[in-house]
């Protein structure tokens, strides 16, 4: 089955850009499961983690002009804040935290470092996708989704197989530029 | 052999099969091997399906929506609404969320913007339509460019009246910031003038690029539903004399390709920048 496309595209982040208040919505409804996991997984407090995520949505909106649709997506972008909200509580949290662990008090929940990092890698690659543009993006989509390879692409989309190739790499090394730009992957 | 070409490393990331001689060559060195699987990590980011992470509780919305002070509209739980709740319905639900945005925020544009996709298509344009997936669609905020058509179609009203002569100096009637596209860093501007002799002129100026092949300046539908070639653009600045029956307001996009010297006349679908004349 292809999977279905990501939620998010760029006209999103020009509609939150805007001051759009259903792509706030949108914005929310597409990271804020993302955003409580990397909280969850640093801070190991539900309340805590739903702190976060209010404070993070909180500060995305009033902070929107300083985002720049032209230079990450906005779903990129709300993670980045998420990084500084996470840090920000859990500097406030350091003393509580270190009470805990002088007790020898265990949280029961391991964290779960692959699961939330795949979940950041995969919204980046996957809205930095959708950025690319036609026919990258859509060259780009075939490709990973449905799982064409590059003769189908050409010949499904009419095109040279040399530019369905260039397209492909240098969509990937693209996207793996914006993966290590920080936007994605967690230190 | 030598190392792979970095085309064939990234077909191999996406998981294509290689020919005989080329697996040798991978089995053998660590260089490609490493470069395969660096790209391998994006790919399978792209495709994973990891268990959606656990939203979170009504309240911290609400929070939010009473923080901000959002609109009565909104109040609700973007997680509670429908269009969320059955993951079968993901695919039309992506489309239809951002028809929404759309309406919100180009009603006004609509009308102009519906009789530009009428135009001819060509094979670069004409790729979402043919996607078997429904597609959200176009690269850049239809509404704005539907904007821009509106106002300069206001601005071809100004040209009318323009006496041919009585100018003696180029009148700028529209400017673009030209943006550069994913993989570039170059910026530009393109400007149209209405020359004394009553014709108009694109002038294009771009920062260098680096490119492959060779630049080419078109003109793009709002809704890239059409485009018409101006020409090959040497150096980074360049002039073209736009045909009299070139209606800007319906190719209202400039843009600048990179095209590999393939012969193939189409738009190579590898932009350096783009942007939208504004009046």
């Amino acid at each position: 089955m292809p999977m279905p496309p990501p939620e998010w595209g760029p006209e999103l982040d020009t509609a939150f850009a805007a001051g759009d208040e259903h792509a706030l919505g949108a914005a929310y409804r597409h990271c804020a499961g993302i955003v409580r996991s990397l909280a969850l997984r640093a801070l190991r407090d539900d309340a805590a983690a739903d702190d976060v995520v209010q404070e993070v949505f909180i500060r995305a909106w009033k902070y929107r002009s300083g985002y720049r649709p032209e230079h990450s997506s906005a779903p990129a972008w709300i993670i980045g804040i998420t990084r500084n909200c996470i840090a920000d509580a859990a500097r406030t949290a350091g003393r509580e935290a270190d009470r805990r662990a002088a007790a020898g008090i265990e949280t029961d929940r391991e964290p779960r470092h692959e699961e939330a990092d795949l979940l950041v890698d995969r919204l980046v690659v996957r809205t930095e996708l959708e950025r690319l543009g036609p026919p990258r993006s859509t060259i780009m989509a075939l490709a990973f989704y449905e799982e064409l390879t590059h003769q189908q692409i050409a010949e499904h989309l009419d095109l040279p197989l040399g530019t369905v190739k260039s397209h492909l790499r240098r969509g990937l090394t693209h996207l793996r530029t914006r993966l290590k730009d920080g936007h994605g992957t967690p230190e | 052999m030598a190392h792979l070409s970095e085309e064939s490393l990234a077909l191999l990331a996406l998981g294509e099969p290689l020919d005989a001689q080329s697996q040798d060559h991978l089995a053998d060195c660590p260089d490609c091997t490493a470069e395969v699987e660096s790209l391998r990590h994006v790919v399978l980011a792209g495709r994973a399906e990891p268990p959606a992470p656990a939203a979170p509780g009504p309240q911290v919305w609400a929070a939010i929506h009473a923080g901000l002070g959002l609109s009565e509209d909104v109040a609700e739980d973007p997680f509670a609404s429908p269009r969320g709740a059955a993951p079968d319905g993901a695919e039309t639900n992506g489309a239809e969320k951002s028809g929404t945005v759309h309406n919100s925020a180009g009603t006004a544009g609509a009308g102009s913007d519906a009789g530009a996709g009428a135009g001819s298509r060509s094979a670069v344009v004409d790729l979402d339509a043919r996607r078997r997936r429904p597609r959200r669609g176009v690269p850049y905020p239809l509404a704005a460019a539907a904007a821009a058509a509106a106002l300069l179609a206001g601005a071809g009203a100004m040209w009318a009246v323009q006496r041919p002569g009585a100018e003696p100096a180029p009148t700028l009637v529209a400017r673009a910031e030209l943006e550069p596209l994913a993989g570039y860093t170059a910026r530009g501007a393109a400007e149209v003038d209405v020359r004394p002799d009553g014709t108009r002129q694109l002038v294009v100026r771009t920062d260098p690029a680096d490119v492959d092949g060779f630049k080419e300046v078109w003109l793009l539908a709002p809704d890239a539903t059409g485009m018409i070639s101006l020409g090959v653009m040497a150096g980074d600045e360049a002039v073209f004399v736009l045909p009299e029956n070139v209606d800007v307001s319906q190719f209202p996009v400039v843009d600048v390709s990179n095209e590999p010297v393939d012969g193939d006349p189409t738009h190579s679908g590898d932009s350096i920048v783009r942007g939208t004349l504004e009046a």
